[in-house]
């Protein structure tokens, strides 16, 4: 399915910047717009359906990510921007089917976009904190926290600001949600220091 | 606090280029701030994870309603690129049958219609539906079992009254549970508590921060099956908004309304 011809990349990108449910169709319309790239996944990177579906589904995140957070800075389409990512993760897919390379940790990944300014060797310092970490642990103490707070915490780690996150979830003003935002982040990080020790 | 204030605020680019060394400079002497960076980081990822892993459900359930579609339209398609002349000789008794098998269908059309009108079609098509699609609900793989999926897992094991009790236990606990007021109306539509059921439904349809809020779906699927007067026109309205707003559940409100209306 063709991308609706009425709808054009800078309606996509506003709406992709919004909050709620004009995000969710923004996004669905990215992803219905350009998913016969599954296809060329099958067909040029001789992938499994379900493998292209899922190096595709990734594509629509990372540029989902690499828009609302103003990386995108528009010099290609959105179809030529997205064909590259594409084929980058068509490769590292196929790189790792034939090395049997389990998938990198998302923590790494994310850690290498936000210290990308840091040294390496503070960047390793870090990585190897995220090696010793205890993913379950923190993911039980995660889901036990109460759903206001891991609403607040999801909607930031989902790139809204403390602003937009007021406006959605009806808090006075973002310096309210930024108070409360690091204290449920507080409140996380003791209980899990306490069932990890 | 304040060593994840101070994070927090590195990460919001609000640093100077000296601060921003002073930070390095922290990680690499103070092993605890850097653990407490890599929490940082870890729960970051851990939400992202969820987040993403909502989306690629969606993208996967898109995909293939989409491709179901194609495969309907290229099935149309073959037949017209099978090269068959538009215009057939039709023999005598080729010319007869189409009467007796109308006659047949528009017969076998009506019993249908009696039927389904005499009894209650809306009641039997959310009953289908339910038991398509709401006999299992999600469950996150982790070793480590929080009380939701627990609660779940009963759902699954058809313990609906325990799974009930632990649903609502969750909500007394924390009464902003979004995940925990939409399987608690579930398992009361299971049970066939319709009032209280469409209760939860309609609580969390004022909830304007959810990503996904299929409450109107849901609160228009207990209409359906609860069947009393007025409750299926009520429950067409309500499906044909969740369409009309492009809202969660979309493409199974619209489904309902063409099986139905």
């Amino acid at each position: 399915m063709r991308p609706d011809n009425t709808i054009t990349d800078a309606e996509i990108i506003d709406n992709l910047t919004r909050n709620g449910n004009d995000r969710r169709k923004a996004e669905e319309q990215l992803f219905n717009g350009y998913s016969y790239f599954v296809k060329e996944g099958i067909r040029k990177y001789s992938l499994a359906e379900e493998d292209a579906l899922d190096v595709y589904s990734d594509t629509i995140i990372s540029a989902i990510e690499k828009i609302t957070t103003g990386f995108f800075e528009g010099r290609s389409s959105l179809k030529t921007y997205l064909f590259r990512i594409f084929h980058n993760k068509c490769v590292d897919r196929i790189r790792q089917l034939t090395t049997n390379k389990n998938r990198i940790h998302r923590t790494a990944v994310l850690a290498d976009q936000l210290l990308s300014s840091l040294s390496d060797t503070a960047k390793s310092v870090v990585q190897r904190m995220v090696d010793r970490s205890d993913f379950d642990v923190l993911r039980a103490r995660l889901d036990e926290l109460g759903e206001n707070c891991r609403k607040m915490l999801a909607l930031f780690a989902d790139g809204y600001t403390d602003k937009e996150i007021a406006g959605a979830m009806d808090y006075k003003t973002a310096e309210v949600v930024k108070t409360s935002r690091l204290r449920c982040l507080e409140r996380l990080r003791q209980s899990y220091n306490v069932l990890k020790h | 606090m304040d060593s994840l204030e101070y994070i927090d605020d590195y990460f919001k680019g609000l640093f100077t280029a000296d601060q921003k060394k002073e930070f390095e400079q922290r990680i690499l002497s103070d092993p605890s701030f850097a653990e407490e960076l890599a929490f940082y980081l870890n729960t970051r990822a851990l939400l992202k994870d969820d987040l993403d892993e909502g989306r690629k459900a969606r993208f996967k359930e898109l995909y293939l309603q989409n491709k179901a579609m194609e495969i309907g339209g290229s099935g149309e398609r073959g037949d017209l690129q099978r090269g068959e002349p538009s215009v057939r000789k039709i023999s005598p008794v080729r010319k007869l049958w189409p009467y007796p098998a109308a006659a047949a269908v528009l017969i076998a059309a009506v019993a249908v219609w009696l039927v389904f009108s005499a009894g209650s079609s809306s009641d039997r098509l959310a009953g289908q539906y339910i038991h398509d699609q709401l006999k299992n609900l999600p469950v996150r793989m982790s070793s480590v079992q929080d009380s939701l999926q627990k609660a779940i897992a009963l759902y699954n094991e058809d313990r609906l009254p325990e799974a009930q009790a632990q649903f609502e236990r969750l909500l007394e606990r924390d009464s902003a549970r979004a995940q925990a007021r939409i399987y608690s109306g579930i398992v009361c539509l299971r049970l066939e508590e319709y009032d209280k059921a469409l209760n939860y439904f309609r609580q969390l349809e004022a909830d304007t921060t959810l990503y996904n809020n299929p409450a109107l779906f849901y609160e228009s699927l207990t209409l359906m099956k609860r069947n009393h007067p007025g409750d299926s026109q009520k429950a067409r309205q309500l499906l044909q908004l969740v369409v009309d707003r492009d809202l969660d559940k979309k493409e199974d409100a619209q489904r309902l309304l063409l099986k139905h209306w």
